[in-house]
């Protein structure tokens, strides 16, 4: 486990079309991206650019029609334990409790006796004690979404794909969550890639901002973040961040617009 | 506070048991007039000592016992190869195509119409009628187990894919629970129609049971004897019915769409 930390998640040249009756789609034209091992990339960009496809090619769930993706040594084409995803919807299985829910998350290959502990150790991690035994609809949604990141990690993946995964969570739970993902992250120090529609989320949590372009979905824009962690939403530097973003995506004459948002 | 807890009351035991109340008083003055033919309808109280006497001889209960044996043993064996069909079928699209003509032939005939058949091919005792039942099982719970596999959410599917789920764990962690409540559908359906088939094949050819109890009276022109067999299937249909939503209440906690109808 510990020689895979070092692994260095490679996107290289990657297309994506999709085969449509009416058609083809490009969905991603000819992305490059590095993501160094422990490192939190966030990605932004307009509806339909692209980026859930991209996180569906690291995961493996759909293959690339150019180019290729590498996790370390080894050529990414199937989802593998060594990749955790987290989506908009929680996606538990309804027909089982929390800690159930969790110890789905861990791969054949772990003995049994240990299960339990590992369940506890994630249930306690995202802050769920108490709910143990709770079927998914006895949950509200950010706890759905704390099971379901629990579940993702559990495994111990080198790398855990977010995708939009506050997306259908109200204000106030969204920032408490990503606290809390902004904690595990720095516990865990796993390599993470977070797609949002939300720019603060992306500043708040990301050592890189990714801006994507669309039609086709292309890497307009990579921000570095230098902020120091937990970052003041309200200060300067992050407001100063916010409107490079704003520009990335509306340009120059809409400066004016920008500030009200 | 007060009234709408009496009204609830009323509303949810009282109507269920007043309403028939009222008419059985009603039938029961009406055969007491000479409206009603006791050869007929007999009165209530009649039918109800025969019950009784029924019951203190055992006799009732003697057919009830034979005719829900033959029920378990048509129904677990129906239900498990609807269940062992569905799972093949829903697995492998060719040969749900293969099998598609025959099905569509077997399924509309009447499980009565099998009853002759089988008795020509299995004699007319306990294996015939035992087949019929589990033919009339077979159809729903084929079906539903079917609808609910192929219905399993894609989502599910795919996280379980993430997770490099071996293809069993998928099919007992996610699939088949997914498919449990159409599955249960499937199984009520199926058993209530293994109540009605036993008892159309008894009333065709047996020596035993509640369709034969029924049938051997008609002959005898016992019109309270043939009432309080029918009454007994209903009772017992009822019974069978409440049962098995007790048990699907228990196992499918997490089904949200349940909690409201039962
Ligand atoms: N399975 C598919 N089949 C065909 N086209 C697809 C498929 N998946 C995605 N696309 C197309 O690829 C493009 C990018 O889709 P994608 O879901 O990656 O966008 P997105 O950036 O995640 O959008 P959103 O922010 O709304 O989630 C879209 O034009 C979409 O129509
Ligand atoms: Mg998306």
């Amino acid at each position: 486990m510990t020689t895979t930390l070092d692994h260095v998640l490679r996107v290289q040249n990657v297309t994506k079309r999709f085969e449509l009756d009416s058609g083809s789609v490009v969905a991603l034209d000819n992305i490059s991206l590095d993501v160094q091992p422990g490192e939190f990339v966030s990605i932004v960009g307009a509806s339909g650019c692209g980026k859930s496809t991209l996180l569906r090619l690291i995961m493996g769930l759909e293959s690339c029609t150019a180019g290729n993706i590498e996790l370390g040594e080894i050529n990414i084409s199937k989802p593998s334990v060594d990749r955790g995803m987290v989506f908009q919807e929680s996606r538990l299985l309804p027909w089982k409790t929390v800690t159930e829910n969790i110890a789905f998350g861990i791969p054949k290959s772990h003995h049994k006796k240990e299960h339990n502990a590992i369940v506890q150790q994630h249930v306690e991690l995202v802050g769920l004690q108490g709910f143990e035994q709770a079927l998914p609809h006895q949950l509200s949604g950010g706890m759905q979404q704390r099971v379901s990141i629990a579940r993702a990690l559990v495994g111990r993946p080198d790398v855990l794909l977010l995708d939009e995964p506050f997306g259908a969570l109200d204000a106030l739970t969204r920032i408490q969550m990503q606290q809390e993902v902004l904690r595990i992250w720095q516990r865990e120090r796993k390599t993470m890639i977070l797609v949002t529609h939300d720019i603060d989320e992306a500043i708040y949590l990301g050592d890189r901002v990714i801006v994507m372009s669309e039609r086709p979905g292309t890497i307009r824009n990579v921000i570095q973040i230098t902020l120091a962690r937990p970052r003041d939403r309200s200060s300067s530097e992050f407001m100063s961040y916010r409107r490079e973003i704003f520009q990335e995506f509306f340009g120059e004459q809409k400066k004016t617009f920008v500030f009200e948002i | 506070m007060v009234t709408n807890k009496t009204l609830k009351i009323v509303d949810r035991f009282l109507l269920p048991v007043v309403i028939p109340a009222v008419l059985l008083m009603l039938w029961e003055f009406l055969a007491l007039k000479g409206v009603l033919r006791s050869t007929i309808l007999p009165a209530p109280s009649i039918i109800g000592a025969t019950l009784y006497d029924m019951v203190v001889t055992g006799e009732l209960w003697g057919h009830l016992r034979t005719s829900l044996w033959r029920v378990i043993q048509g129904f677990t064996l129906g239900s498990s190869f609807g269940l062992i069909a569905g799972l093949l079928i829903s697995m492998s699209l060719r040969l749900e195509r293969s099998l598609l003509l025959v099905t569509g032939i077997l399924r509309p005939i009447p499980i009565i119409a099998w009853v002759p058949v089988l008795i020509l091919w299995m004699g007319i005792d306990e294996a015939s009628k035992v087949t019929v039942i589990s033919i009339g099982t077979f159809w729903p719970v084929l079906l539903n187990v079917i609808q609910g596999i192929r219905s399993t959410d894609r989502k599910h599917l795919e996280v379980a894919r993430i997770l490099g789920k071996s293809r069993s764990t998928i099919l007992f962690h996610v699939v088949l629970p997914s498919a449990l409540p159409s599955i249960f559908t499937g199984l009520r359906v199926g058993i209530g129609i293994a109540w009605m088939s036993v008892i159309g094949a008894e009333l065709i050819a047996a020596s035993q049971g509640l369709g034969f109890l029924i049938a051997y009276a008609r002959e005898l022109s016992q019109a309270d004897v043939m009432l309080v067999g029918v009454a007994c299937i209903g009772v017992t249909g009822l019974l069978i019915d409440i049962l098995l939503r007790c048990i699907e209440k228990r196992l499918l906690r997490w089904n949200v769409n349940l909690s409201g109808n039962v």
